[in-house]
């Protein structure tokens, strides 16, 4: 019987996805129910969208972080870890399947959400709102193109994800210190959460300070330029994967090395 | 098969063996299951079965051709050894209970015999 | 082989195994034997690599037992498999992680054991979780069995099934098992060695067929014995 590193993986991939299916479902129902609400009924103004479509968005934002609590722990709680540990793989493909799944789950969660509430506005406030709003857009200085556009807010999302990554990792790590004691589990857990995340800050401090100053440097300019946008995310994006991977790697060692039944 | 845990099980197998050739259950050129079947059969550890069966070969008792399987291969002066150690320990048995009870050598023969007609007359009544 | 040098282990205050050093010999179905709490569970654990001993080092075939996990099929005493798996899903899943799975075992075992393949871990009875964990171990060709309380809260009838399976399939001399156990009269003619534990400490330990002849007694005589005498 032929396996290999990717099977394995894949698999560990799919079922981490069939344990989150009651969220990422919650998330794609309450949407459309959300969604076809307003579209029967609320025609007054756009505002009326906007509020809840941002919770949702908020959200389905939030819960993989939440889940990410999830993933770990029931593991323990159903004696499933009796399984993982068992089994020929090592951390990096465990977490990293289920990072991977919670990441999933942010992408289809956002995504539907937002491709939600953009149809419903278009479809309730069609055309000249919207070629209203990039009109005034361009007359302040925004650059409207829509390529520019989608490269702008694809690089945005870039970074909420891999700012997702890095708040999972950091959960990662902590439940796993928490499982190290035999008592008051969860508060260790919560201290080594923020612990690190203070911790990761204080390292991250002096490169955003750099970033800062670039920025400065770029932006003083009448028109706020894109250009220095884009790249004020891509190097935030960077330092916040340099502090995911870190904080992930401390995570598989202390799977791999430390952890017990 | 039940088996008596505080014996050695391969002992007993072997026993069992002893037991069906004396009585003539198995011949000369018969095929006794494999050690796989057997050790299913009777529930017990296929190493064990491998060892009661191994001793059986090293005491002349059976012999395994390859491919085709293991075979009772016994001559008559074996069966006649195997007979006679059998029957010597029943009797050594006897002899030591029925000692340890107290009983001499006269009450044992004495009890014997009188078994033995009794155990041929109720013989005689059950062919009427 | 495994090899236990000088482990101890203990949780908390607890100590679950005292300096034991001792041999597991390949290709046997060896009995560890003792009662609740002597440290069976611990040492499937420590070969397994579920646990790091505290002192000592254990070696699966003169390796860290972490990098011999494909060889090894555990059937722990807690029910360990996903619920909401159903056994063909739970064999799906364990046939992509070992090489050594074998189909043909499979589909008959589950004829043999009565199961069907969309039983649903989560709903079945405990005898059928027992054989479940039964049929995904064995349906492996794994040099090493490590079973812990295969029999514990088990039917009579189940048992017999259990350990028929394990006769019928065991490859002597290729594979070793170990069941660890406290219902010793029920695997009595089965094992091959037997190592009995107390609080830690190896008590008793050798070949069973051995024992019985120069004790002139059962393992489950002798173990009451050991611990007679302990006490």
């Amino acid at each position: 019987m032929q396996t290999s590193s990717l099977k394995k993986f894949l698999k560990l991939y799919s079922k981490e996805i069939r344990e989150l299916r009651p969220e990422i479902l919650v998330v794609l129902i309450a949407t459309l129910v959300l969604d076809l609400l307003f579209y029967f009924k609320a025609r007054q103004f756009l505002g009326m969208i906007i509020g809840p479509s941002m919770m949702m968005l908020g959200l389905a934002a939030f819960l993989p972080f939440i889940s990410s609590f999830k993933l770990l722990g029931r593991e323990w709680n159903s004696n499933t870890i009796y399984l993982l540990l068992s089994l020929p793989v090592k951390g990096g493909s465990i977490l990293g399947s289920k990072l991977l799944a919670l990441l999933t789950q942010y992408l289809i969660g956002t995504v539907v959400v937002t491709t939600g509430g953009i149809t419903l506005a278009y479809l309730l406030f069609p055309e000249p709102g919207l070629a209203e709003t990039l009109r005034q857009a361009q007359a302040a200085g925004i650059d409207t193109r829509l390529q520019t556009i989608i490269s702008s807010g694809a690089l945005f999302y870039l970074m909420s994800l891999v700012g997702m990554a890095y708040v999972i990792a950091i959960s990662f790590f902590s439940q796993l210190l928490g499982k190290l004691v035999t008592r008051f589990s969860g508060l260790v857990t919560a201290i080594v959460f923020i612990a690190t995340f203070w911790l990761m800050n204080k390292l991250m401090t002096p490169l955003w300070q750099q970033l800062g100053k670039y920025t400065q440097l770029h932006m003083n300019q009448s028109n706020f330029s894109i250009v220095a946008f884009n790249q004020l995310v891509g190097m935030n994006t960077l330092i916040m994967l340099a502090g995911t991977i870190i904080v992930f790697i401390a995570a598989v060692l202390v799977y791999n090395h430390k952890i017990e039944l | 098969m039940e088996f008596n845990t505080s014996q050695p099980i391969y002992k007993q197998i072997i026993d069992d063996f002893k037991k069906k050739l004396i009585r003539g259950e198995l011949k000369e050129g018969d095929k006794i299951p494999s050690q796989r079947d057997y050790a299913e059969q009777v529930r017990v550890n296929p190493n064990t079965v491998q060892r009661a069966y191994r001793e059986m070969e090293s005491m002349n008792m059976v012999e395994t051709l390859r491919g085709q399987g293991t075979f009772i291969s016994i001559s008559a002066d074996r069966l006649e050894e195997i007979k006679m150690e059998m029957a010597v320990n029943l009797v050594d048995y006897f002899i030591s209970e029925m000692e340890s009870l107290g009983y001499s050598q006269k009450d044992m023969f004495r009890i014997l015999k009188q078994e033995q007609s009794s155990g041929k007359e109720s013989a005689d009544n059950d062919r009427v | 082989m495994i090899e236990f040098k000088n482990i101890s282990k203990s949780f908390g205050s607890t100590v679950a195994l005292d300096d034991v050093s001792l041999v597991f010999p390949r290709g046997k179905i060896i009995g560890l034997f003792g009662p609740n709490g002597a440290g069976k569970s611990t040492s499937i654990k420590l070969i397994m690599g579920l646990n790091r001993p505290d002192r000592g080092e254990v070696r699966v075939d003169g390796e860290n037992p972490q990098n011999k996990k494909q060889d090894m099929a555990y059937l722990p005493e807690i029910d360990h498999l996903y619920p909401w798996m159903n056994i063909a899903q739970a064999a799906d899943f364990t046939r992509t992680f070992y090489t050594d799975w074998d189909e043909t075992k499979y589909r008959e075992l589950i004829k043999f054991l009565n199961l069907q393949e969309d039983m649903k871990i989560s709903k079945i009875s405990k005898g059928q979780r027992a054989k479940t964990k039964l049929l995904l171990t064995v349906s492996r060709r794994a040099p090493y069995l490590l079973m812990d309380e295969p029999l514990s809260g088990i039917d009579i009838l189940t048992r017999e099934e259990i350990i028929n399976t394990l006769i019928r399939d065991y490859r002597e001399g290729e594979q070793t098992i170990i069941i660890s156990t406290h219902e010793i009269a029920e695997v009595e003619s089965l094992v091959d060695e037997v190592i009995f534990l107390d609080r830690g400490q190896i008590k008793l330990s050798g070949n069973a067929e051995d024992l019985r002849v120069k004790r002139n007694m059962s393992l489950v005589e002798l173990m009451k014995e050991a611990f007679r005498n302990a006490n």
